[in-house]
């Protein structure tokens, strides 16, 4: 057990830095750069703004120089186009924003996904397993943009029950987290049911209902238990892919979160804070992957002890 | 399973309930407060380095320089309570008002203004802006390195009370200069102890009517009265900012009353507010122009230039974009001093096909394949398909369109101007010399290949006049090379603002410059 | 393939998706003949409202007939889905299949690519491509591509992993069958249920994946419209919120939902029809 954590800590490290030197370099092959904009610089004040970010340097002593800064002082560096403030600081503002969101968003998910797929598996084939199928795939069937301007529609404007944005409180919470949640609802939902569908039909399910258990009995005890864990793992990919699917949440919900520094700074050419959000982003997508896994492990082994 | 439905659905009940119990907003406790939103957290305060309107919205609000603009946008009196200019234009001395404190009450001196120049100027601030003071003697030289010794640059306290400011070269709208932020004073104890971090609300020391109370990045920026404002106290309490990008969430927030003003309205949005009387349309100093490059085939030959010109009917980009955008053919816009409606090429189909004629392409027959490019956003798409569209009907020529986003788009104009291509030119201060300096031969900005001596010496003619008509007559005259001798770029229209604000927002000043200045907006309570 | 087609002929919901899926692949291949206009001429009329004379769903803000954009936004959206999902699967099932079968060194150091591809943001990955290879097709569909194949190679591993060591493969090699021939032969067929699957799966996230491209900015360059950049166009121009003008929206949102919908649903019909363990399944 202590080697696989070892192991895979040691895979994540190795794929986090080649992930740095690939964003790193990608990033410099971008046409334009930082300072350009309608209203061109006189070249001396270009090159001062250069001297004063290391841009003068040669592409390797840049890399150089970031690589140390993050490895020795945890330093993400300056941002180009923020110069009141570090990477780190505008990250360290952001990210559990950003983080509280995809929470929210995700409890939300298993808490409508699990409910939906079940019933559906549960009323295999019937009109009901349609209507909630049906129910759970319409949250991906819309671009969140849609979505997401159709429930403030409702919820803010006509029934003025929610804000219609901004984040200020539990309230303000509910809108973003529930548009940002339907995507991942409907791959837990439709997971669950596919889960859900292989127990009912093995056998031990059958020797439950032969028993003469009740039907929730088996419902919970036994179909809900068993077809559950493998919907569980998913946690760790699927917050990857919420956080960065929360641009536009956080984005018509003016949230002020992390998810516009994956887009904004690239169209500005902010490097280090490209670099600075990919890295984050990265760190934390590795470790819950590497978590799930130990924790997946770890239950697995004592259910087959058990 | 019905169990499950009947708890599915008390939850529901619950939580619904629950939901209109915490929605319950509690009013707020102090009612004259102004909230507007913005499109960004502001990337700095600091007034040497911001370029953006984010900050300079802000900074406008809690600074004030040596002059200000009056209604008409012509420089009056700030913290320079007068002024004298030498009979050469070389010279200006500001007498500085001697009741003037920061907010931790000190006394404003002269000597904030010298050091704060120097510091936008200091090649290791690496200020955007330092081209701003580059009129000023020795400036350019200080910024380039040239000199490390900042005394070179021409600008001297003479005494705490007294600016001495010497120019390289006379420039008829230097005074305009000093209104903008970048020139503010600056306190130079405050910004060497807290350095990078001198703008956070618990540092920063600043003068004008309102200060920075608070900073939620990315969410929300509070200003208060300036208790210690040196002239008469703003009426309002407290300024909120809220940090919105999307411009229909800021409708959202206008129409559920989070917001008292909208300033950036989505087409149809204006369309519903167009009758409303708090609507408010404005020209704004922002020319949206189509430029040639004149080396590239087939607008090497100016028959065609002008063929294209003439094609266009300009009337209709407000049609499209529907927010009040004023057509124009002439390029210094309206609210401008030296606006010539008259001068440019008009809209004459018959004119424009005889040139294509002319120029060897009767009813576009041999007509090369030609690219119109411009940048990725919406309004410009939609301009540039209504182009496409003009040229075919009225030219029998196909223009394909190109679009790049804004970096690499910016990257190929400097690198290899397209032969067409969209740009817009917003004004750094409210004189012709900002519009007409642009395609001078050594502009940096000027990405048409076109140079014309006869041009520039007009510009820098008019720059050194001091008589307004005789200097109006220099710009016409300039304008009319530009636009109708050697057409160089087609100016489609002057784009406009467009604002709504609630009734009981009262004495708001909209200006052509788009600043958003506060001290004078009260709220009435009562409407 | 009876069985399989007979067990989906059950599922009425799965059906009458295929259907549906069916009409607008004729919708989008014949559009030139359908269209009553051309979809990037100017009609003259502006912001008609739809039913009216001449224009069964009305005209945009540039005079252009809606039903016109529409069936040619069809064809868009379904190139773009189709194209990136074949792209993704052909490249993710070759990666996969090559790491699976293989095996041990090599697997380990393939599936760290993809491990590598997995952390990149894709929202980053999206805007770098689409950026660097400009907002032509190409771009749209690789970027798209590069998002949908990893998840692909994953499946295709997975399986592949569990079917190497069955009895026929086995029995296969023993006879001195190619891999080539093995993998091809015997393996694939018993993971092409799974790859349909995902293949109905991967072309709804491609559609919405290029009406993301157009949100931010990077999608379809005009005139050409995708079923996205038409709502994203009437979305941005606020048209939402004001009942006269809601049909803008309206018309490419329901075009969007009706067609995900229908995608997904007959992808989940087809997997329970797919699905061996299930056909002892109480129906």
């Amino acid at each position: 057990m202590v080697q696989f954590v070892i192991k895979r800590l040691f895979l994540g490290i190795v794929v986090l830095w080649v992930l740095i030197t690939l964003t790193f370099f990608i990033l410099r092959f971008l046409p334009g750069g930082p300072f350009d904009s309608d209203k061109k610089l006189p070249p001396q004040v270009l090159q001062n703004l250069q001297k004063k970010y290391r841009l003068d340097l040669s592409l390797e002593k840049q890399y150089f120089f970031y690589l140390k800064d993050l490895v020795f002082h945890f330093d993400l560096g300056p941002s180009f186009k923020n110069p009141d403030r570090s990477i780190n600081e505008m990250i360290a503002v952001s990210f559990p924003i950003s983080l509280q969101l995809g929470m929210c968003a995700l409890l939300i998910a298993f808490l409508v996904g699990i409910p939906l797929g079940l019933l559906a598996a549960y009323h295999h084939n019937t009109k009901w397993d349609h209507i909630f199928m049906i129910c759970a795939i319409s949250g991906v069937s819309l671009p969140a943009f849609l979505s997401g301007s159709i429930l403030i529609l409702i919820f803010s404007k006509f029934l003025s029950l929610l804000p219609a944005a901004r984040w200020d409180g539990l309230s303000y919470m509910i809108l973003p987290a529930l548009t940002l949640g339907l995507r991942p609802a409907a791959i837990i939902a439709r997971l669950m049911r596919g889960s859900a569908l292989e127990v009912m039909d093995s056998d031990y399910i059958r020797t439950a209902r032969a028993k003469g258990l009740s039907e929730s009995q088996v419902v919970y005890k036994h179909v809900l238990k068993n077809s559950v864990l493998p919907v569980l793992t998913l946690a760790g990919p699927l917050s990857a892919s919420i956080i960065t699917g929360s641009f536009i949440v956080e984005l018509i919900f003016a949230i002020p979160g992390m998810a516009d520094y994956f887009v904004d700074a690239v169209f500005n050419r902010d490097y280090t804070l490209i670099m600075g959000a990919t890295i984050v982003y990265a760190f934390f997508l590795i470790s819950a992957n590497i978590l799930v896994d130990v924790l997946y492990r770890f239950i697995d082994s004592r259910m087959q002890v058990t | 399973m019905k169990k499950i439905f009947r708890v599915a659905f008390v939850v529901f009940i619950i939580s619904f309930v629950f939901l209109i119990f915490i929605n319950k907003d509690k009013k707020p406790t102090q009612q004259n407060i102004f909230r507007f939103s913005i499109t960004s957290d502001p990337p700095t305060l600091d007034w040497s380095k911001a370029t953006d309107h984010v900050s300079i919205d802000l900074i406008e609000n809690i600074m004030e320089g040596l002059v200000q603009y009056d209604e008409k946008l012509q420089p009056i009196p700030a913290i320079a309570q007068s002024w004298d200019v030498s009979k050469d234009g070389k010279k200006y001395i500001f007498y500085l008002r001697k009741d003037v404190t920061w907010t931790d009450g000190v006394a404003l001196t002269a000597h904030d203004f010298e050091y704060a120049w120097k510091r936008l100027l200091n090649p290791e601030t690496a200020a955007e802006y330092a081209y701003f003071l580059f009129d000023v003697e020795g400036a350019e030289d200080f910024n380039l390195g040239n000199t490390k010794d900042p005394n070179t640059v021409g600008v001297r306290a003479l005494n705490d009370s007294t600016l001495e400011v010497k120019l390289r070269a006379p420039a008829s709208y230097f005074l305009h200069i000093p209104a903008f932020m970048v020139t503010y004073p600056m306190r130079k104890d405050v910004v060497e102890k807290h350095e990078d971090h001198w703008t956070h609300p618990e540092n920063i020391i600043t003068c004008g009517p309102f200060k920075l109370k608070e900073w939620q990045h990315k969410n929300k920026i509070t200003l208060v009265k300036n208790e210690k404002y040196y002239d008469v106290q703003p009426k309002l309490e407290e300024i909120h900012a809220l940090v919105v990008k999307n411009d229909q969430t800021a409708v959202d927030l206008y129409e559920t009353g989070k917001i008292d003003i909208l300033r950036k309205m989505p087409p149809l949005t204006i369309e519903q507010y167009k009758d409303h009387p708090q609507y408010i349309n404005h020209p704004f100093l922002r020319g949206y122009y189509y430029g040639f490059n004149i080396e590239k085939k087939p607008f090497n030959d100016v028959r065609v230039r002008k063929a294209f010109a003439h094609a266009i009917d300009h009337k209709v980009f407000p049609e499209i974009l529907k927010g009040g955008q004023i057509p124009v053919t002439s390029w210094v816009p309206p609210g401008m001093l030296g606006y010539e409606p008259d001068v440019g090429l008009g809209f004459n189909v018959e004119l424009a096909q005889n040139l294509l004629k002319e120029a060897g392409y009767p009813d576009g027959k041999g007509f090369p394949k030609t690219i119109a490019f411009f940048d990725s956003r919406d309004d410009n798409k939609e301009i540039a398909e209504k182009l496409q569209q003009i040229w075919k009907e009225n030219l029998n020529v196909h223009i394909d369109i190109e679009n790049q986003e804004w970096k690499v788009y910016l990257k190929q104009l400097h690198v290899d101007p397209p032969p067409l291509f969209r740009l817009g030119w917003g004004a750094d201060f409210p004189d012709p010399d900002n519009f007409l300096r642009l395609f001078t031969s050594n502009s940096g900005n000027n990405n048409t290949r076109w140079k014309s001596s006869s041009f520039d010496q007009l510009i820098f003619k008019a720059a050194s006049e001091m008589n307004i008509q005789k200097r109006l007559e220099l710009y016409k005259k300039a304008q009319k090379i530009l636009l109708e001798e050697d057409v160089a770029i087609m100016p489609l229209f002057v784009e406009s603002l467009n604002y709504v604000v609630k009734p009981h927002v009262k004495g708001l000043w909209v200006n052509s410059m788009e600043r958003l200045i506060l001290k004078k907006i009260w709220i009435d309570q009562k409407s | 393939m009876r069985e399989v087609w007979k067990r989906l002929k059950k599922n009425k919901l799965a059906l009458a998706s295929f259907i549906f899926i069916l009409g607008v692949l004729v919708l989008a291949i014949l559009a030139p003949l359908l269209s009553p206009y051309s979809y990037d001429v100017s009609t003259g009329e502006r912001l008609l409202a739809p039913f009216s004379k001449g224009h069964l769903l009305g005209t945009d803000f540039l005079e252009r007939d809606l039903l016109s954009r529409l069936l040619f936004g069809a064809r868009m959206s379904m190139l773009v889905g189709f194209a990136t999902a074949f792209c993704a699967l052909f490249f993710g099932t070759s990666y996969g299949a090559l790491s699976g079968y293989i095996g041990g060194r090599t697997d380990n150091f393939l599936m760290r690519i993809v491990d590598i591809f997995y952390t990149f943001p894709s929202i980053v990955l999206i805007i770098l491509v689409t950026v660097i290879f400009g907002r032509g097709m190409f771009g749209i569909l690789l970027a798209l591509t590069l998002i949908g194949w990893a998840d692909v190679s994953r499946l295709v591993r997975g399986q592949i992993l569990q079917t190497k060591e069955e009895v026929y493969v086995l029995a296969a090699k023993s006879v001195g069958l190619s891999h080539f021939q093995i993998v091809l032969k015997h393996i694939l067929p018993n993971i092409v249920g799974p790859l349909v699957v995902t293949l109905t799966f991967q072309i709804p996230t491609a559609v919405l994946g290029e009406s993301f491209l157009s949100f931010i900015g990077l999608g379809l360059k005009p005139p050409y419209a995708s079923w996205g950049t038409l709502a994203h166009d009437a979305w941005k121009s606020g048209a939402l919120r004001y009942v006269e003008y809601s049909y803008l929206i309206l018309v490419p949102s329901l075009a969007i939902f009706s067609s995900m919908l229908a995608f997904n649903l007959f992808g989940d019909g087809l997997r329970d029809a797919l699905d061996p363990k299930l056909k002892r399944s109480r129906s």
